[in-house]
């Protein structure tokens, strides 16, 4: 280990246990007892192998919703419409199932239903990759838009074609064959196979960051004039880099109906895309770092609920507070580094006393490519 | 065709566009400058608790001013982040709508524990201009708002003369399309960038305030419901000047006052069609206008 | 804000044994100057001779560390550039100031400490200035629009109207066609006429004896002469400036090949350039040929034609045998290019390692072959093989994994020729055509002729070199001929033991027989 892999993983470490602090001073602020709260986390996290189970099955959403978006944050794409397109690929995957029925063997449920989530991910996100290549409309605001549309489609869906005719209070489906539901793969806890989905695309793009193809975004995202001459098309790059995106935010709605919820509610999103993105850029698009951002932001949320129980008077929604914290530490913490490299950069000896050329907090590595996002805004 | 509800569906609109354009108004100023704020929607949310929290200690207005001040705060505390560490801002907009969403209902729950009954506030009076109110369709169209609605006759026309005819302005918008030179001739870009921000999230979180202290009395948790986002689109849709922004938040606000009013009027469409067409008609629009955008630039330059 | 022309208005500024230093290095030692009203004074050395710290001193945008100033025989102190502004000292900065979406009125008005925008009263004192200076400018155009010289001149109406009576101009020509600095230079003199003072930043000898009264040199920090540049002559100031003159570059008989690039009949269409008409245009291995032209004559459309960046409408391109028309095939057929604009070309974000590397590291396996990495093996021997380039070509400094936005401009300019000319190809296979547009600008003398020098080289081992320049010095120091541009078509096509400068330059202005190149 380097060291300044070393350095990293110190300020990381001290971001969050600062984020705990901050966490535990508002609990006291709030009349409870820190202390008592810090049980109440550690124990809604480890009380029972199904709440370990709870952990690992809400980081799988946001885990591969953010590494799908390794490519398209790269390029300078800043999708968020993940949240959308988990519900249409959950909405595409539930129609299928349903109507392929109980007859159908298991494997061909697991696997239709997953292609049907992710192709019905990808037309949404399709949707504003050629808005963005056409016209250049604002990816960030089309895709949130869609977001709205997509949940009205979908609560469209569960109130009429797909809905049950059981009297119910909220729009939802019949309850999915039972051979499509994706069974447990640690007893006695919700963990399916989706786990294991996360450990195979975290090294699928860890190997990916090494090819070609991922030099050639991070120049695109950069110097787009440039990159012409790497033989990269700014219209090939927005649709790739928004295809998969669109496949893995799909594959998740799949992911989400099949193993976790026997029906389709129009609740099935539960806001996993937009703390995909959040996890995606705290794990400073690495692979490493989304999978361990993605465990971090879901034992927050299981954690949580923990504290609720033991305090009997904080709101679970702390974890949000500290989720942003952590976001804001994390940011602030990289941006520093990046700084420092700079002015590094500026000490060292060279004859002429020219100023560096370009923005001063330049520098190399993935923070750039982060830094790169805020600068396009919304050109 | 049923008029009554038509009038009640403008009014309506009015009402809900106020809050965008408020917001709308700061945001114009922030992209102007070449930055993003993200955060609108926590910066909002905040606003509307901090509002009528303190709209119920000290009245209405008092609490419209700490809404506002709440804005400036989450916004100061961007600032800090983005000049100070050099973080990222999207990133730092991105965690500040989490902080604000998150905090907000932490704080709501802390003052009114689940299963305890919402409190409710006195809001700002209702204001009938006199004889115009009487005027039928615009009177009760136009002229029987909350005071916030007549200010922002005011305050659009005020930020319409702030970027066209003052000094300011031009700093702003030298600053969002070419810093360097604009730090050259003079002009101090990172205090532009910080000073606009915190006009944008004292206009954000006023927004929030208008809301709850405004015109509902009450807060509930995510009573924003993405209407900070929408404020992006808006302010992207009127081209970053404030009429624009004006119109494009009556047209997203129209809309919206049609889904909740709509239904009335017995279509026959489902009722999602009505929940999802503001959105429908934003993306159009934005489609329409980047396109349009896209053309203009290309005329002239065909690279 | 608003200048008027008295003699009492007159400003003389001197400094007396200024010293300057950034860290470790001692950017200034105990310089002195003198500029005075009506006289155009040189300040001439290379880059990081301490030229722009001089004038960033005088411009109260840098503070000294020691030494005095006086304004008018009189000690002064300037706290920073709004107070040399109200002394009525202004600086014109290389890359210019004027913001490119607000008009010259509103530039002029940026900086007014009012809050409202009188726009009437700017357009009023920059009408007058523009009276009586002799220029004419539009002052209602955003200033993107207008041409460079325009926007030079723009920046110096803005400058006076501000009321500045004495010029400081950083690197004016640095960009300028020979016409346009012509017309530039005949303004300043007006000005000196009226008892402006002028300092004139340059690092071009020719312009010192064309325009300057007095001319002061530095080298390293020091000052090494002052005076009149009367009795001068252009070896002697070019001796002071960099000590031993670099070695002239000696022109061998070079072998001449097959065609590497070859334009036939090609049409082209762009809005910032004139759009190509017609041109036809041969490169041969070992010959280096020269594209002289007004700016704006189609040098950049040509250039970016050749490296398969821009699109042709007719005609056909075949670069060293490949008829790809697109730039990663002119890559792959071993194309290398050096844009006008460097930032084009040099990722900032990744590190300079990365940046020699970037072909081998970005292009699939298949056309791989030509660009392969020189720099395999374990990580540190990469590292060190890159450094040793670094110091090849002299970029400073040479540390790989700095990320390359941290250079500054000359050194990423040095980069940038380290990769196309050599990091990117391997050694069995070096570039077999170079594309070159401006190669040296704003580059000080030793560094440019390094670049030259190394075009040379590449012709030498067989490449064909294309090489666009508004310096025709440069033109007629290595090209083995000289293609002029008017309007997009090619007006002359000079073999180079006919080029002569006063040859070129009436090609240029479209004096030249039609259908040379037929």
């Amino acid at each position: 280990m380097s060291a300044a892999t070393l350095r990293r993983l110190t300020t990381i470490i001290a971001v969050v246990l600062g984020s705990f602090v901050a966490a535990g001073a508002l609990i006291a602020l709030s009349g409870a007892n820190p202390l008592v709260g810090l049980q109440g986390f550690v124990e809604g996290i480890v009380a029972s192998p199904y709440r370990f189970g709870e952990l690992l099955v809400g980081a799988v959403p946001i885990g591969i919703v953010a590494l799908t978006l390794i490519p398209a944050l790269r390029a300078g794409i800043f999708s968020i419409g993940a949240e959308g397109q988990v519900a249409i690929g959950a909405l595409a995957s539930g129609a299928v199932m349903l109507s392929l029925g109980d007859g159908v063997p298991a494997p061909v449920h697991w696997l239709l239903g997953a292609l049907a989530g992710a192709l019905g991910g990808a037309i949404c996100a399709l949707l504003p990759a050629f808005l963005l290549e056409r016209w250049g409309v604002n990816e960030i605001l089309s895709t949130l838009l869609l977001n709205y549309i997509a949940a009205g489609f979908l609560a469209f869906s569960l109130r009429t074609y797909l809905g049950t005719e059981e009297n119910v209070a909220t729009p939802q489906s019949d309850p999915l064959p039972e051979s499509a539901e994706l069974p447990a793969l640690i007893p006695q806890t919700r963990a399916h196979v989706g786990v294991l989905l996360v450990i195979v695309i975290a090294v699928a793009f860890a190997w990916w960051r090494r090819t070609a193809s991922a030099t050639r975004i991070a120049v695109f995202a950069e110097r787009p004039a440039f990159a012409r001459r790497l033989g990269v098309s700014r219209a090939r790059t927005i649709y790739r880099t928004m295809l998969v995106s669109g496949l893995g935010a799909g594959l998740v709605g799949y992911l989400q109906l099949a193993g976790l919820n026997s029906r389709l509610y129009t609740s099935v999103t539960g806001g996993v895309g937009f703390s995909g993105i959040a996890v995606a850029l705290l794990g400073a698009l690495l692979p490493a770092g989304i999978v361990v951002s993605a465990l971090l932001f879901s034992a927050l949320t299981v954690g949580a609920a923990g504290i609720q129980s033991a305090t009997g008077s904080i709101p679970s929604s702390i974890a949000d507070v500290i989720k942003a914290v952590i976001l804001l530490g994390i940011a602030g913490a990289m941006g520093a580094t990046s700084r420092r490299e700079a002015r590094r950069a500026a000490q060292l000896p060279r004859e002429d006393p020219e100023p560096p050329d370009g923005r001063p907090d330049a520098s190399a590595g993935e923070n750039a490519a982060i830094g790169q996002l805020g600068e396009r805004g919304t050109s | 065709m049923n008029s009554a509800l038509w009038i009640a569906i403008a009014a309506g609109a009015i009402a809900l566009a106020t809050p965008l354009i408020i917001a709308g108004l700061g945001e114009t100023l922030v992209e102007r400058a070449g930055r993003l704020n993200l955060g609108i929607e926590g910066m909002m949310a905040m606003g509307a608790f901090v509002g009528i929290w303190a709209a119920s200690a000290v009245g209405p207005w008092m609490g419209l001013l700490a809404a506002l001040a709440a804005g400036v705060v989450m916004a100061a505390a961007m600032n800090l982040a983005v000049y100070r560490f050099g973080a990222n801002e999207v990133v730092v907009g991105l965690a500040m709508t989490i902080l604000g969403l998150g905090l907000s209902t932490y704080l709501y729950l802390m003052w009114i524990p689940a299963g305890e009954v919402n409190r409710s506030v006195e809001t700002l009076p209702t204001v009938s201009l006199g004889p115009l109110a009487d005027v039928p369709v615009l009177g009760p169209v136009l002229f029987q708002h909350d005071i916030m609605v007549y200010l922002l006759v005011p305050l659009v026309l005020g930020f319409w003369a702030l970027m066209r005819h003052t000094t300011v302005g031009l700093r702003i918008h030298a600053v969002g399309t070419d810093p360097e030179s604009a730090r050259l001739r003079g002009v101090r870009v990172e205090r532009v960038g910080r000073g606009t921000l915190l006009a944008g999230g004292a206009m954000a979180g006023l927004a929030g305030g208008v809301i709850t202290a405004g015109s509902i009395g009450s807060f509930t948790p995510d009573i924003t419901a993405g209407r900070g986002y929408i404020v992006l689109a808006v302010v992207i849709m009127g081209r970053l000047s404030p009429l624009g922004v004006t119109g494009g938040s009556l047209l997203f606000a129209l809309f919206q006052s049609f889904a909740l009013l709509g239904q009335g009027l017995g279509l026959g469409l489902p009722s999602e069609v009505y929940t999802t067409l503001p959105y429908v008609v934003t993306l159009v629009v934005l489609v329409l206008s980047s396109r349009a955008l896209v053309r203009a630039r290309l005329a002239p330059m065909r690279a | 804000m608003v200048a008027s022309h008295q003699e009492t208005d007159h400003v003389a500024l001197a400094a007396w044994s200024v010293s300057k230093s950034f860290g470790a290095v001692q950017a200034l030692t105990k310089v002195g100057i003198d500029v005075q009203p009506g006289r155009v004074h040189a300040l001439v050395g290379e880059n990081g001779a301490g030229k722009s710290t001089l004038a960033k001193i005088l411009a109260g945008i840098q503070p000294a560390d020691s030494g005095q100033l006086l304004l008018n025989d009189r000690e002064v102190e300037i706290s920073g550039r709004a107070h040399a502004k109200s002394l009525g000292i202004n600086m014109v900065p290389q890359q210019l100031s004027l913001v490119h979406d607000l008009s010259l009125v509103d530039n002029l008005l940026l900086a007014s400490p009012r809050l409202r925008a009188r726009r009437s009263d700017a357009r009023a004192a920059l009408s007058r200035t523009l009276d009586s200076a002799g220029v004419q400018v539009d002052i209602d155009a955003p200033t993107g629009r207008l041409g460079l010289a325009h926007r030079q001149l723009g920046e110096i109406v803005v400058a006076l109207a501000e009321g500045a009576r004495l010029l400081i101009l950083d690197e004016p020509t640095a960009s300028l066609g020979p016409h346009e600095v012509g017309g530039l230079f005949a303004h300043l003199r007006a000005l000196c006429a009226q008892g402006t003072a002028i300092l004139l930043i340059t690092h071009r000898v020719d312009e010192v004896l064309t325009v300057a009264d007095d001319v002061t040199v530095l080298s390293h920090g020091h000052q090494v002469f002052t005076g009149p540049t009367e009795g001068l002559d252009a070896n002697r100031i070019a001796h002071l400036m960099v000590g031993e003159l670099p070695e002239a570059i000696a022109r061998a008989p070079r072998e001449r090949g097959d065609a590497v690039l070859t334009l036939t009949e090609v049409d082209a269409v762009s809005d910032v350039d004139s759009d190509l008409q017609q041109v036809s245009l041969e490169v041969r291995r070992g010959e280096i040929v020269g594209v002289a032209g007004v700016a704006g004559s189609g040098q950049n459309l040509l250039a970016e034609v050749a490296v398969g960046i821009a699109p042709t409408q007719a005609g056909e391109v075949v670069r060293a045998g490949s008829t790809a028309s697109d730039a990663s095939g002119a890559l792959a057929a071993g194309v290398a290019w050096i844009p006008d604009h460097r930032a084009d070309a040099v990722v900032p974000g990744m590190s300079v390692g990365e940046n020699l590397t970037v072909y081998a590291a970005s292009v699939d396996p298949a056309p791989r072959a030509r660009v392969r990495t020189r720099f395999s093996g374990r990580r540190a021997q990469a590292v060190a093989a890159q450094a040793a380039v670094l110091t090849e070509y002299d970029v400073r400094p040479h540390d790989p994994t700095l990320a390359a936005g941290n250079l500054s401009g000359g050194n990423q300019q040095k980069l940038l020729v380290a990769r196309e000319l050599d990091a990117a190809w391997s050694a069995e296979s070096p570039a077999s055509l170079v594309v070159a547009n401006g190669p040296t600008q704003g580059m000080d003398l030793r560094a440019s002729q390094a670049i030259r020098a190394r075009l040379v080289t590449a012709a030498e081992r067989g490449a064909g070199v294309l090489v666009a320049s508004h310096d025709l010095d440069e033109l007629l120091d290595i090209a083995d001929r000289v293609v002029v541009l008017v309007g997009g078509r090619i007006a002359d096509d000079i073999p180079a033991d006919e080029a002569t400068a006063a040859r070129i330059g009436r090609a240029m202005s479209g004096l030249a027989r039609a259908g040379a190149n037929s």
